[in-house]
């Protein structure tokens, strides 16, 4: 809608002077009808002086803002109009540069009404033209920002801890104080890739890749390195990042926060030792009783004394579960501290299994272990510890079929996969307990007199070895009914090392 | 009789070792100190070298480096016994043998006796 006393033709004037007659001066009215449209329309309050700083034209926005009728001020100066305008702090600018032929631009808080003002200037044509528009919602919004920027900044120098942010683009543009006194740096030497020179050399590859390929992915991650300290030592640091998003969802950056994690690492570090120390030593002991009781066995046993023969087969029986505790607390170090290692060949799964079955049929004379199905294909892998595997599940089926007594093991290919399962008919897991049962330490929780002995961590290693030869392991169990844990193989690129 | 010296710290495995192995027709030489492995090879000049790996003050292996390096006796079968896994492959190529703690006797006669027979 126009602004219907703006339709006064002689109040449009300044847009052109009006000596033109017929046609032109129709098409001249019919332009300055457009131009109107355009003012009156536009966000923005618009108004125009002569170079005496009288109002020539204003829109409805400009009225709105002054409370006045456009022919209440048209030919009138405006600080005459309006003094107070003469003591707002950029007025003088705004005077010079129009003086000076200059545009400007510039932000102005009017006290009178509360608000703040976007105002723009040009000298045009011996025209004045000003625009200005209402931004306090907006400066509000910096205002509230950059209070809470400082309110962060204050936080995060106070922390305990060492906290960086970056921006969008990867670079690290903030270090808090407790980053800084670790360091003993100053930020501008910190930001952008400067903090990466304290990385420990052998961690650096790790570390920054890391940290990259997170960001790409935009997902959180927590990375170990070794940072620089101010007094040259280097410490572990325990790095966690987390992706930041603005309140229209968009990426902004990393916060990150960092703790000192050396001690704990030590601690970690005697932990393993002193378990691979006592492991060993236990060896010893154990290789006498076992070999011991071989001899014994050998000289007591037999027809002559059964009962002698069954109880030094007890002994024997006992002695390789403390042999077997005993590796498995070896193996969970070993696979923390990234150190299982496998030795690779070609070997037969059938042939494996069916020494395995034959093993275990001793120890448990009075189980029934069958073995169905074969695989032609010679398997690449490490054989102790895929055998290792599979006495792990044929010695959970029996120990937890205390009246079945029945046990098959299931050796298939399919779709590229050699497939080696264990059935039993046992006691069996509830369904909430099954997505746990490869964490290290699981042991299905129940009464007392329910329970088996164990540390719970056959299954974990199980699954940490087939994982490592590229394979998976998998349960499906009913309770009461049994359970079928099984793992496959990648039969394909058996060569490439997993 | 084949002749086997025996070296480890741990008298009860050193006790076992030499009942089983006298059990199968060995001559058993004892040695509970590490140390004096190579002055014993030397007096007791024996077929075979079973030795333990971790013993209190010596490391087995240096043992075994020192006598293959040895012209005399670098032919003379050695077994490296040890509660360790041999994970990288080194001790058994320092070595005729590895034996992993805890072994099974039978396990043991049977290593002691293919390399007796290769001599």
């Amino acid at each position: 809608m126009v602004n219907e006393s703006v339709l006064n033709y002689n109040q449009l004037s300044f847009f052109g002077r009006d000596n033109a007659s017929g046609q032109i001066h129709k098409e001249l009215k019919k332009l300055n009808l457009k131009i109107v449209h355009i003012l009156e329309s536009m966000n923005d309050a618009f108004l125009a002086l002569d170079t005496s700083w009288r109002f020539l034209y204003l829109n409805r926005n400009a009225e709105e803002f002054f409370q006045q009728q456009v022919e209440h001020l048209i030919g009138k100066n405006l600080f005459e109009t309006y003094p107070q305008i003469l003591n707002y702090p950029h007025t003088n600018l705004l005077i010079n540069s129009i003086n000076n032929g200059d545009s400007i631009k510039y932000e102005e808080f009017i006290p009178e009404i509360n608000q703040w003002l976007e105002i723009s200037a040009h000298l045009v044509d011996n025209n004045i033209f000003i625009y200005f528009n209402d931004i306090t919602h907006r400066k509000v919004g910096e205002d509230n920002l950059k209070k809470s920027e400082e309110w962060f900044r204050r936080m995060a120098d106070n922390a305990p801890v060492a906290i960086w942010m970056s921006s969008a683009d990867k670079q690290i543009n903030y270090f808090n104080k407790q980053w800084l006194k670790f360091r003993g740096k100053r930020l501008e030497d910190e930001v952008g890739e400067g903090w990466t020179s304290g990385i420990h050399t052998e961690d650096f590859g790790y570390a920054i890749d890391c940290y990259s390929l997170s960001f790409e992915a935009r997902c959180e991650f927590q990375i170990e390195y070794r940072l620089l300290r101010s007094d040259n030592v280097y410490r572990w640091i325990l790095d966690t990042g987390v992706p930041i998003y603005n309140s229209e969802g968009n990426f902004e950056g990393y916060i990150g926060s960092c703790i000192d994690i050396t001690e704990r690492k030590e601690l970690e570090k005697r932990k393993d030792e002193f378990i691979s120390i006592a492991s060993h030593e236990l060896k010893t002991p154990i290789t006498s009783l076992k070999a011991f009781a071989q001899i014994l066995s050998k000289q007591l046993g037999g027809e002559n004394n059964q009962l002698a023969s069954q109880y030094l087969n007890r002994m024997q029986v006992q002695i390789n579960k403390i042999t077997v505790l005993i590796e498995e607390l070896l193996d969970i170090n070993k696979i923390e501290q990234k150190k299982l290692e496998f030795r690779k060949n070609e070997f037969s799964i059938d042939e494996l299994c069916r020494e395995i079955v034959e093993d275990v049929r001793a120890v448990n004379p009075d189980f029934k272990i069958t073995i169905k199905g074969s695989s032609g294909t010679p398997v690449y892998g490490d054989k102790d510890r895929i055998g290792q595997v599979v006495i792990n599940l044929l010695n959970n089926a029996v120990k937890y079929s205390p009246s079945s007594k029945k046990v098959v093991l299931i050796i298939a290919e399919q779709e590229g996969f050699l497939k080696v399962s264990v059935k039993d008919f046992g006691i069996g897991i509830s369904k909430n307990h099954l997505d746990r049962i490869f964490d290290r330490f699981f042991r299905v929780p129940g009464l007392k007199q329910e329970t088996f002995p164990g540390l719970g961590l056959g299954l974990f290693i199980s699954s940490e070895i087939i994982k490592r030869h590229g394979g998976k392991m998998s349960v499906q169990s009913r309770k009461g009914k049994g359970s079928t844990f099984s793992f496959n193989l990648p039969l394909k690129g058996w060569k490439k090392d997993a | 009789m084949p002749k086997i010296l025996v070296v480890d710290d741990d008298d009860a495995i050193l006790e076992v070792i030499k009942i089983i192995l006298e059990g199968n027709n060995f001559e058993v030489v004892i040695n509970s100190e590490p140390a004096d492995t190579i002055k014993k090879v030397e007096t007791e000049k024996p077929d075979l070298l079973l030795m333990d790996v971790w013993m209190s003050g010596v490391d087995g292996t240096d043992i075994a480096r020192q006598l293959k390096a040895n012209e005399f006796y670098s032919k003379l079968p050695i077994i490296l016994i040890s509660a360790k896994q041999d994970s990288d492959g080194s001790r058994s190529k320092l070595a005729d043998d590895y034996i992993e703690k805890p072994f099974d006797m039978d396990d043991l006669i049977f290593r002691v006796q293919k390399l007796i027979k290769r001599v």
